[in-house]
């Protein structure tokens, strides 16, 4: 059973009532369908393990701003409602 | 009006450079086009106002003789509104983004812009490229062009329709699940989904950023082409992209085998599986050796998709709390604030997948869900790479159906989710795969069948579908 309560919460979602109800019943069946994974068989053939699939690797670079802020920084301040001056003033974190 | 409807990118460019026409024509009959019909289909957000102006730019450089670098001078192109293009409102179709104005310019319009093409205007989707169908748009369905009681498509359906209305010459779309496939077929056009890495994901709105890729919407697959050969290559900043051209498990570079994936027809509609058998007879007809194949665990795509991208969606989406850009809605302390503007700015299909991908993710849950997803998603990623080993493309229906009806699904979310079961696949595995319109049912709705390749083999796809151009 999910609790839609817990997870609205936990996504930073208000939820009424009446949405919560009916998302119950929608989460019920989408996991009874999406559970249909437990099917798989999930063993691979010995010749198959050894196979790298996507052949990925890691993409590295230097660790330094690559666009100092004077190209977007007042354009990215613009963007928010919260702007104060040069910066974004929000709530204190802890009550 | 029959100026845009007799021409592709392609014919335009002859016309351009022949100076029978300039883009100051071809914008002004889009616009005309867009004026007549957009307020039936909606299938444009916004019509940018520089448009024309842009067009006139075009047409001098055309006459200066100064475009040779510029394969694009002039045409005018759509973009999905989850792409972002300098200075303008980009939405992603969703409240909570109504009023953004992106800072900078998708790699993709960059390398559009570099290539002189004109764009147009924003075209409607699906909120964050979430479902199949354009309803789920902040700013209401785009409607399909061939039948305004039936839905274009999505999430790309503003594009198909933009494209599909004579409202531009190509348009940009993304596909996560089927986005730019499904509604290019329920439209009557091409829709190619890249390769995954193919093209620069760099200004685009994030859903699901292991499978989300930005691709063309055409109305024939030399266009799709054209459009693919400028936006491709590996950009510093999509760690993920790549400039590799070189298909996997390829080396004969000639194509010759094309497998008829063999699926369950009872539950797709006769006209989708009568494309699929004419089709094999017209590939048949052009000397590919055709054959049946398989792919044993492809039915788990649908449910793999519904984990992983909803997991990938909640933590990509989390970024919206209405403090550094969207909508702001104030609350009694900072989650709250938080709480409210996500609930303000968030429609329904949004919530679920955000709440659905938390369940997924969360603590006792993961290896139940997500853990597996993945390890079902590397079985076929197998799957596939054991076919291509003597298989040179993949030819299925796109979608099980035609365009349904406006509102036929949109009570049952499942239902809607079903809609991906033959696009999904590639999706899981990084495929390539482009969607042909092949033929009408006899309501007149455009039917479309898929080709897949393997990774990189975009060349394989055109070669084949251009042969489709000619069929028409």
């Amino acid at each position: 059973m999910v609790d839609v309560g817990k997870l609205a919460k936990l996504a930073r979602i208000k939820l009424d009532s009446s949405e919560s109800e009916k998302l119950q019943k929608e989460f019920e069946a989408i996991l009874g369908y999406i559970s249909k994974l437990d099917e798989a068989d999930l063993s691979l053939p010995e010749d198959e393990k050894s196979v790298n699939i996507d052949g990925n690797k890691n993409v590295l670079r230097e660790d330094e701003a690559v666009s100092g802020t004077e190209k977007y920084g007042e354009k990215m301040l613009e963007s928010s409602v919260l702007k104060s001056g040069n910066h974004i003033k929000v709530k204190h974190v802890f009550d | 009006m029959c100026l845009i409807k007799n021409l592709t990118i392609k014919k335009a460019q002859e016309l351009l450079l022949k100076k029978e026409i300039s883009s100051a024509e071809l914008v002004s009959a889009c616009l005309e086009n867009i004026k007549a019909k957009n307020k039936d289909i909606n299938a444009y957000l916004e019509v940018f106002d520089g448009a024309l102006a842009e067009a006139e730019k075009a047409d001098k450089e055309i006459k200066a003789g100064k475009t040779k670098n510029k394969p694009l001078a002039g045409i005018p192109i759509a973009v999905k509104d989850n792409i972002l293009v300098e200075g303008k409102v980009c939405s992603a179709g969703s409240k909570m983004l109504e009023n953004y104005k992106a800072t900078y310019d998708a790699t993709v319009i960059k390398k559009l812009r570099d290539a002189g093409a004109v764009f147009i205007g924003r075209t409607n989707m699906d909120e964050f490229a979430m479902g199949a169908s354009t309803e789920n748009s902040a700013f209401d369905a785009t409607k399909n062009p061939h039948d305004l009681s039936r839905v274009a498509g999505g999430s790309s359906g503003g594009s198909a329709a933009a494209v599909a209305m004579d409202g531009c010459l190509a348009a940009l779309g993304s596909d996560t699940g089927g986005s730019i496939r499904q509604p290019a077929g329920f439209c009557g056009i091409v829709g190619l989904n890249p390769t995954y890495g193919a093209v620069s994901r760099s200004g685009l709105i994030a859903m699901a950023s292991s499978f989300d890729q930005i691709g063309p919407m055409t109305k024939t697959a030399e266009d799709a082409e054209i459009i693919f050969n400028i936006i491709k290559g590996a950009d510093p900043l999509d760690s993920t992209s790549s400039s590799t051209s070189t298909p996997d498990f390829y080396e004969t570079k000639k194509v010759k085998t094309i497998g008829v994936l063999k699926y369950d027809k009872s539950g797709v509609d006769e006209s989708v599986n009568n494309a699929v058998k004419e089709s094999a007879e017209f590939l048949k007809s052009l000397g590919y050796e055709v054959k049946e194949i398989e792919l044993p665990n492809i039915k788990y795509s649908v449910p793999c998709y519904y984990i992983l991208v909803p997991a990938e969606a909640s933590s990509n989406l989390a970024r919206f709390d209405g403090i550094r850009y969207g909508l702001f809605k104030e609350g009694k302390n900072l989650t709250e604030d938080y709480m409210e503007s996500r609930s303000a700015g968030f429609g329904r299909e949004v919530r679920r997948r955000i709440m659905l991908g938390t369940y997924v993710l969360s603590a006792g849950y993961y290896d139940a869900y997500y853990a597996k997803a993945q390890r079902v998603r590397d079985l076929i990623k197998r799957d596939f790479r054991k076919i291509f080993l003597d298989t040179d493309a993949i030819l299925s229906p796109t979608s099980p159906t035609p365009a349904f009806k406006i509102g036929e699904k949109t009570s049952d979310p499942l239902k809607m989710y079903l809609e991906d079961i033959f696009t999904a696949p590639a999706k899981i595995a990084g495929l390539p795969a482009i969607s042909i319109p092949f033929g009408k049912t006899k309501e007149g709705l455009p039917l479309s069948v898929q080709l897949t390749a393997p990774r990189f083999g975009e060349d394989i796809l055109f070669e084949i579908s251009k042969k489709y151009d000619k069929r028409f």
